[in-house]
């Protein structure tokens, strides 16, 4: 059985070990291969702070809860044991604050600790009269994808620095040998593959500064603007990243000198510490937004042959913090593609 | 007395903060810190510089919520300014856990800190051998950043620094007119208290940096405290021990405990070990004395003794100093002005 995991990001590097952790003692033939035309560190996964948070509200889609709060106990689960380091995975408290009241987020009993501010706490952020204070993780994906890959590589899992044009060519080029299923894990640029207008990029740039002192994460919110367009400043191990843009439908990944202010006053204003902290670099890039993700089976046909394809994109500024939940979503759909061919194979008459 | 002479004895964070609160309540007081030790070989460099009170037996609980509250909102407001990195003064949120449930389960300083509250089950869970535990957001001062600011504001204010061991407040009679006694552990033997005693304290300070939150046990003798650039682990409480040589054993059982309660530890890089004589007392030493010998007088005020808790009062027991030194100086001109009559 052949398998083809398309896009080497934080989506298409978890599918990839899940489903290879999962099937591989039950598919003796399982041979598995990612192809990307971009490799850490330059997937806009890499680029993310790497903090757990999903959006504050769900939308009612219970569903991608389910998948945070897997992804979330899934990488507690390793936070003890010592490829966490490696991985790049770590607790991180912090701050999320607004200028009014507003619900509990859906995710508010999947973190640790959660609490509102209390006043005192609120002084330190004028402007802001209301929020929230919680534990949760950050997976660093410049650490956490070279991981997944040595992971992979250690399985015998094969990488292909290429871009794939179309899934014919995937399953075509192969067929001779049988590429039975693709996984689609192209992100934001799946539209190339099969035109998905309710995927769209949601541009975001950052700026990388040195400020170790800086132990918190803070979250600010404006719930008209929408989200990730108000200033944000996450703690990693060795940079903290501001950030605050959101530009829903720009393809532009060049660094914006206008976005660059807006980050830079916003944030020093949020903290004023930072206005001493060194700049290292900036960085810009296409969050695969979609109103739902798409995670889900399609066969595809050309000609005689047919290829099984999972969908699974569209994971908007939540990518980190759901990977898992979908990589085993996606994993189970995988499951019942095997399943199918067994059955297929028991009711095809033998040549 | 045009311009008041004030001598401060010792340079850690209680001589520093002590002789800024002098200069500033006192401006037109002439004062010099005198201290043979200065940044970053004071006690207060190996500290970790944690906002977390400890408690003295014989100084009233109102008292010790004054200064640390003093002391907290002075820093708090340091933090949140531009100043904050230069200072070395950031916010840190964390846990206290314990393996028994403590008699107190309210410290006295719970409402001065950010955000305490007990632990959930969730976070209990990260600390199997742990039953309770409370979280919260302190501060903490990084030293040598934070001593190397007040120095910088010293400067700024006019106050002089000089290295000096002073074997005898006495020999300073003739050039001050009143001497401030901040010579922490070095008061043993320089006022011959001995009340006072060493708690010593070994550290690790490592390079750790994805660790973001602070971890300490109840017992207070283990503790991972994430500073600016380093972390420091913890720690030993050897009563009456002056040994200021780093002991391997220890090291190793400290990087130990650390990881049980931290498994990254385990990664940390650049281990750096460090020896600290906390300046321990039944009670911190905060109040006025007259030397005088053959008629002449000088008047002293003390201000040591904070041992484990010197970071946290610091700023409280400085302006209370400050406050003696008035004092002090007011009852000199009156007495001065009476000679006249």
């Amino acid at each position: 059985m052949r398998v083809a995991i398309i896009g080497a990001g934080v989506i298409g590097l978890s599918t990839a070990l899940c489903i290879h952790e999962q099937y591989h003692g039950l598919v003796p033939s399982l041979e598995m291969e990612v192809y990307a035309d971009r490799q850490t560190p330059h997937t806009t996964s890499d680029g993310a702070a790497g903090l757990w948070q999903p959006y504050l509200s769900d939308h009612g889609n219970l569903q991608e809860t389910i998948w945070h709060k897997e992804t979330f106990d899934h990488l507690l689960g390793h936070l003890g044991s010592p490829a966490a380091k490696e991985m790049g995975l770590f607790l991180i408290s912090g701050y999320n604050l607004f200028t009014q009241p507003v619900p509990d987020p859906s995710w508010k009993n999947i973190v640790l600790g959660f609490r509102n501010l209390t006043p005192k706490e609120l002084e330190l952020f004028p402007g802001y009269s209301y929020g929230w204070f919680n534990t949760a993780l950050m997976l660093e994906c410049r650490s956490y994808l070279p991981w997944l890959t040595e992971r992979l590589t250690q399985r015998g899992v094969k990488f292909f620095h290429k871009k794939v044009e179309s899934f014919q060519e995937v399953s075509g080029d192969v067929f001779a040998r049988g590429v039975d299923v693709v996984i689609n894990c192209t992100g934001v640029r799946a539209g190339e593959l099969q035109p998905d207008p309710e995927l769209q990029p949601g541009r975001g740039q950052v700026i990388k500064v040195l400020a170790p002192w800086v132990k918190h994460f803070i979250i600010t919110h404006d719930i008209e603007a929408g989200i990730y367009k108000s200033p944000y400043v996450i703690p990693g191990s060795e940079f903290t990243v501001l950030g605050g843009i959101y530009q829903h439908g720009n393809w532009n990944e060049e660094n914006n000198a206008q976005d660059h202010k807006t980050i830079w006053e916003s944030c020093c204003r949020l903290l004023p510490a930072l206005q001493k902290a060194k700049i290292v670099e900036e960085w810009s890039g296409l969050r695969p937004a979609r109103p739902s993700v798409r995670l889900e089976r399609e066969t595809v046909r050309h000609g005689r042959f047919q290829a099984q394809v999972i969908h699974n994109y569209g994971h908007g500024g939540f990518g980190i913090t759901i990977h898992w939940g979908c990589a085993m979503a996606a994993a189970r759909l995988f499951g019942s593609i095997l399943q199918e061919k067994q059955l297929a194979s028991l009711t095809q008459p033998r040549l | 007395m045009v311009a008041p002479k004030v001598a401060v004895v010792g340079a850690g964070v209680i001589g520093l903060s002590t002789a800024l609160c002098i200069a500033e309540t006192c401006p037109s007081c002439s004062v010099t810190v005198l201290s043979d030790q200065f940044s970053p070989n004071t006690t207060s460099d190996v500290a970790a510089g944690m906002l977390i009170p400890h408690t003295y037996p014989d100084t009233p609980i109102h008292m010790q919520k004054q200064w640390f509250k003093e002391t907290f909102t002075y820093l708090f407001a340091i933090s949140n300014s531009a100043e904050a990195s230069e200072a070395g003064i950031h916010l840190v949120s964390g846990w206290q856990v314990f393996k028994n449930t403590p008699k107190e389960e309210l410290p006295f300083w719970s409402n001065i800190v950010l955000g305490f509250r007990p632990m959930s089950e969730e976070e209990l869970r990260k600390f199997p051998q742990h039953r309770f535990g409370q979280a919260f957001t302190t501060l903490k001062c990084d030293c040598p950043p934070y001593l190397l600011w007040l120095e910088k504001r010293l400067e700024a204010t006019g106050v002089q620094m000089r290295t000096r061991k002073v074997a005898d407040l006495w020999e300073l009679h003739s050039e001050y007119d009143v001497v401030v006694n901040c010579a922490g552990i070095g008061a043993h033997q320089l006022v011959g208290d001995m009340e006072l005693f060493p708690i010593r304290g070994q550290v690790l300070k490592v390079h750790a940096p994805w660790v973001k939150n602070f971890i300490r046990d109840g017992d207070g003798l283990t503790y991972i405290y994430p500073g600016v650039h380093s972390v420091t682990l913890g720690g030993t409480r050897e009563k009456d021990s002056w040994n200021l040589s780093p002991d391997p054993g220890t090291t190793k059982d400290i990087f130990e405990r650390c990881c049980s309660l931290e498994p990254s530890l385990r990664g940390a890089q650049d281990i750096k070990v460090k020896v600290g004589l906390r300046p321990s007392r039944q009670s911190v030493r905060l109040q006025r004395e007259v030397l005088s010998q053959g008629g002449v007088k000088l008047p002293v005020v003390h201000n040591y003794g904070q041992g484990a808790g010197g970071f946290s009062v610091h700023m409280g027991t400085a302006k209370e100093a400050a406050r003696l030194v008035g004092e002090c100086i007011a009852a000199l001109q009156g007495s001065s002005s009476r000679a006249k009559l």
